[in-house]
C-alpha cells in the first residue's frame, strides 16, 4: 500500500524528516508515536502534499504509484486521505456542500456517477448515525465555531463519506471525551478492511484500547526510531521516551512482538 | 468629451418642452450649465480621483420621448412571479403586472408634465429633483444627468402599506455592441414611502441578446417615519459597459434604508450611496460584494449623515481583486454636532488575487457629538493557502478550491441581504459568477 523509503524533508529550510522508512501493507493498522516536534504531522503533510514541505530526499510509492508527483488533489483521489491535527476552518463554505463537492471530484475521477444531493444526504445519513455526530454540524461552515472535539469528528465524518484507501489519522484522538474518542474509533473500525490501510498519530495507548494497532512505531529525530507490536505503545506510555534516547533496544512483549530501535 | 459637451449644450438648447413647467425646464438648463463649464470631472476632482471615465468615450447621450412600449422585453429579475417595473432606455416602459394598492409609479415626465397643471409654479417634486443626490453638490455626472432631465419614473407608496416585493429592470434597445460608441442613458428615480411603508426593490440590467448601453443613474429615496425600504441592486452588465449610480436617502425618524449590492460585471461601476439620517432612531445598513476581473473597476463612495440622535449606520462590503481590476471603496461617516447616541460601524474587506489587481480603501469617520460608538476595519489580504490546501486534501481541484473561498468570501455580505428572494437570487449569481454553482 505505502512504502516510504529514506524520505527526507524540509520546512523552511529546516531539516526535519532525516531518512525516514516505513512499509504498510493492505489492510494494516499502524500507530505512530513519538515526542513533540519529532516530525509526525510533518510526514502526514509531505504525504497529503502540502505546499512549503520541500522533499529533498527519499521516495514515497503508494499503490504502486509515485506519491510525491500528485498533486494533493489527485492524491485524494487516488485514496489518500489526511485527517488534520488542527482541521482548518472554512467560514461561508457549507459543510454538506463541500462534502458533497469532495465526494463527487473522487468519483469523478474513479469513473464513477457523481451522486446526487439526494442521493447524498441519504448516505451522510447512515454515516451520521453510525458516528453519532449531530447533523446540526453539517448545516454550519466547515470547522467554523466546531469545539476542538467536534472538528475531530468532523474530520471522521469526512473519512467515513470519502472511504479512503489509506487513511491517516494526525491525533484525531488529542480532546476528546470518552464518547467522541469511541466514536472516532468506531468510525476507524468501521473503515478497516483487507484492502484499506491505516495509519494512526497519537500520544496515546488510549486510542489503541479501541483500535488494535498491527504495528506500532517511535518516531523520534526525523526517522523511525523504533518499531513493534502493540506492546511497544503499552511501555511508552509507562516509561515514556527517554529509553530511547539511551539507546534501550530490545523485546517488548514477547517473541512474535519484537521492538526494534534503529538508530 | 468634447462631443459629449456638445451635445449636453445641444440638447440644453432644445430643452423646452410644450408641457413642461418652467421649472423643470430650468433644471436642464442649470444641469447642461454646469457640465458644459466643467465637463467630465478629472483626476483633479477628489470625487472621481480614481475613477477612470476617461478609458473610452462616451457615446451619444440617449433623449427618449416617454411613449411606452407594447411589447416589453422577458423579465431578468429571477425573483418569479413579482411586479416589475421595466425601463427601456432609462425610460418608463412599463409595469408588468399588478401593483399593490397604495403603491403608485409614475413616468417621470409624467409626473412633470402633471406639475405643470399647477400653474407652472415649483412644487414638491421641483424641490426634489434639484436637491443635489450626491454628497458632493455640482457633482458633474450628476449635473449631466439633469441637464437631460425626463428619463425615469416616480414611486410613491401611500402610508401603512406594505408593498412587498417589486423588480426594476434597465434593458436597453440600442444593437451592435461592441461596434462602436456605447450610447448613454441618463435617468432617475424618485421613490417617497409614507409612514410605516415596507418595500423591497430589487434593481438588475438585462445583460442578454446584443443591446447595450452606458448608463448614468440617480435614485432618490425619502422615508417617512418608520418606513423600510431594502434596496437591492444586481449588476451584471457586460466588460464594456459602464454603470455610474447616484443614491441619495433622506430617513425620517426610525426609518430603515437597507442596501445590498452585488457587482459581478460592468467595465466600470461607481456607487455613489449618500444617506441622511435626519430623524430620530433612523437606520441604514449598506451592504456589498464586488468582484471585479480583467480590467474592471468597482468604485464605492458612501457617505452616511448622522444627523439626529439615536441613529445606527453600518456598512459592510466585501471585495475580490484579480487579473488587472481595481476596486476603490471610500466609505465616510459624518456624525454632526447633537447626532448623540449614534453608532456607526464600518467594514471593509478585500482579497487580492493577483499582483496586478489593485484596491484602495479609506474608511472615513467625522465625530462632532458625543456618546458615539464607532468602530472601522478596512483590511486587503490573500487567499488562506492552509484552507485551500485543506479543500484540496479532500479532492477539489485548486480552481474550484479558490472559487469556493472567493464566493465565500463575498457571500459574507450576500448574506446580509434583507429580502431573503433577493439573497437567493444574489447567492446563486455569486455561485455562478465564481463558476461554483450547483
Ligand atoms: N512552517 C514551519 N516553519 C518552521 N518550522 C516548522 C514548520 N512546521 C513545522 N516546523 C517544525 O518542524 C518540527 C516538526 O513539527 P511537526 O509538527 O511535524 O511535529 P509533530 O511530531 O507533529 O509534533 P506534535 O506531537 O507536537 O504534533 C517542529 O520542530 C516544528 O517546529
Ligand atoms: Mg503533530
Amino acid at each position: 500500500m505505502l512504502s516510504i523509503k529514506a524520505l527526507q524533508a524540509s520546512v523552511d529550510g529546516k531539516s526535519i524528516l532525516k531518512g525516514l522508512d516505513l512499509e504498510v501493507g493492505a489492510g494494516e493498522v499502524h500507530a505512530i508515536m513519538g515526542p513533540n516536534g519529532s516530525g509526525k504531522s510533518t510526514l502526514g503533510n509531505v504525504l497529503a502534499g502540502r505546499e512549503g514541505y520541500e522533499v529533498t530526499g527519499g521516495s514515497v510509492t503508494y499503490q504502486g504509484k509515485d506519491l510525491l508527483e500528485l498533486e494533493p488533489e489527485e492524491r485524494a483521489c487516488e485514496g489518500l486521505f489526511l485527517a488534520f491535527q488542527y482541521p482548518v476552518e472554512i467560514p461561508g463554505v457549507n459543510n454538506t456542500y463541500f462534502l458533497r463537492a469532495a465526494l463527487n471530484a473522487q468519483r469523478k475521477h474513479r469513473g464513477e456517477p457523481e451522486l446526487d444531493s439526494v442521493a447524498f444526504l441519504k448516505l451522510v445519513r447512515e454515516k451520521l448515525k453510525v458516528l453519532d455526530i449531530s447533523d446540526d454540524l453539517l448545516h454550519r461552515a466547515v470547522n467554523e465555531g466546531f469545539s476542538g472535539g467536534e472538528k475531530k469528528r468532523n474530520e471522521i465524518f469526512q473519512m467515513a463519506v470519502l472511504e479512503p484507501q489509506l487513511a491517516i489519522l494526525d491525533e484525531t484522538d488529542s480532546g476528546l471525551d470518552i464518547d467522541a474518542l469511541k466514536a472516532v474509533a468506531e468510525g476507524v473500525n468501521r473503515l478497516r478492511s483487507p484492502d484499506r490501510s491505516i495509519v494512526l498519530v497519537t500520544h496515546y495507548q488510549r486510542l489503541l484500547d479501541y483500535i488494535e494497532p498491527d504495528k506500532v512505531h517511535v518516531l523520534a529525530g526525523g526517522r523511525i526510531a523504533a518499531s513493534g507490536g502493540p506492546g511497544l505503545a503499552k511501555r511508552l506510555e509507562e516509561e515514556g521516551y527517554q529509553w530511547l534516547e539511551d539507546g534501550g533496544i530490545g523485546s517488548v512483549d514477547g517473541e512474535a512482538d519484537k521492538a526494534t530501535a534503529t538508530a | 468629451m468634447s462631443a459629449l459637451i456638445d451635445q449636453v449644450r445641444d440638447i440644453a438648447a432644445n430643452a423646452t418642452a410644450p408641457d413642461w413647467p418652467a421649472w423643470a425646464t430650468q433644471l436642464r438648463e442649470r444641469g447642461a450649465q454646469a457640465f458644459i463649464r466643467h465637463g467630465l470631472p478629472n483626476a483633479r476632482v477628489e470625487a472621481w480621483k480614481y475613477t477612470p471615465l476617461n478609458r473610452r468615450p462616451f457615446g451619444d447621450v440617449v433623449v427618449v420621448a416617454g411613449e411606452r412600449a407594447t411589447d416589453l422585453p422577458e423579465p431578468v429579475h429571477g425573483l418569479g412571479d413579482v411586479t416589475r417595473l421595466v425601463f427601456i432606455d432609462g425610460v418608463l416602459a412599463g409595469v408588468d403586472g399588478e401593483l399593490p394598492k397604495g403603491v403608485n409609479v409614475t413616468a417621470l415626465a409624467e409626473a412633470i408634465a402633471a406639475d405643470a397643471s399647477r400653474n407652472g409654479e415649483a412644487g414638491e417634486l421641483a424641490e426634489w429633483l434639484a436637491e443635489p443626490p450626491t454628497e458632493h453638490a455640482g457633482d458633474a455626472l450628476s449635473a449631466l444627468n439633469a441637464a437631460t432631465l425626463g428619463a425615469g419614473a416616480v414611486i410613491t407608496v401611500e402610508p401603512g402599506v406594505n408593498a412587498g416585493r417589486i423588480a426594476l429592470e434597465w434593458h436597453a434597445t440600442a444593437t451592435g455592441r461592441g461596434t462602436g460608441d456605447q450610447p448613454l442613458v441618463n435617468s432617475r428615480l424618485c421613490v417617497a414611502l409614507g409612514e410605516g411603508v415596507r418595500l423591497s426593490l430589487h434593481e438588475c440590467f438585462a445583460t442578454d441578446g446584443d443591446s447595450y448601453a452606458d448608463h448614468n443613474l440617480i435614485t432618490q429615496v425619502r422615508l417617512s417615519k418608520q418606513a423600510q425600504l431594502t434596496h437591492s441592486r444586481l449588476q451584471t452588465m457586460p466588460a464594456e459597459h459602464m454603470l455610474i449610480a447616484a443614491n441619495r436617502v433622506d430617513q425620517d425618524a426610525e426609518s430603515h434604508y437597507q442596501y445590498d449590492g452585488l457587482d459581478l460585471g460592468a467595465g466600470l461601476a461607481r456607487h455613489d450611496l449618500f444617506t441622511c439620517l435626519a430623524g430620530e432612531g433612523a437606520r441604514c445598513d449598506l451592504n456589498g460584494a464586488y468582484l471585479p476581473r480583467g480590467e474592471a473597476h468597482v468604485d464605492y463612495h458612501l457617505a452616511v449623515e448622522h444627523r439626529a440622535e439615536h441613529c445606527t449606520s453600518s456598512q459592510f462590503f466585501r471585495g475580490v481583486v484579480d487579473d488587472h481590476a481595481k476596486a476603490v471603496w471610500n466609505g465616510r461617516v459624518h456624525v454632526l454636532p447633537g447626532a448623540d447616541n449614534t453608532e456607526a460601524l464600518q467594514s471593509n474587506a478585500n482579497l487580492l488575487l493577483s499582483r496586478d489587481a489593485e484596491v484602495d480603501t479609506k474608511p472615513e469617520l467625522e465625530i462632532e457629538a458625543d456618546e458615539v460608538v464607532a468602530s472601522h476595519g478596512a483590511t486587503v489580504g490573500q487567499l488562506d493557502e492552509t484552507a485551500i490546501f485543506y479543500l484540496r486534501s479532500r479532492g477539489l481541484d485548486e480552481a474550484l478550491a479558490r472559487e469556493l473561498l472567493i464566493g465565500a468570501y463575498c457571500q459574507a455580505a450576500v448574506d446580509r441581504a434583507g429580502d431573503e428572494a433577493v439573497r437567493e437570487r444574489l447567492t446563486t449569481e455569486l455561485a455562478r459568477y465564481t463558476g461554483v454553482g450547483e
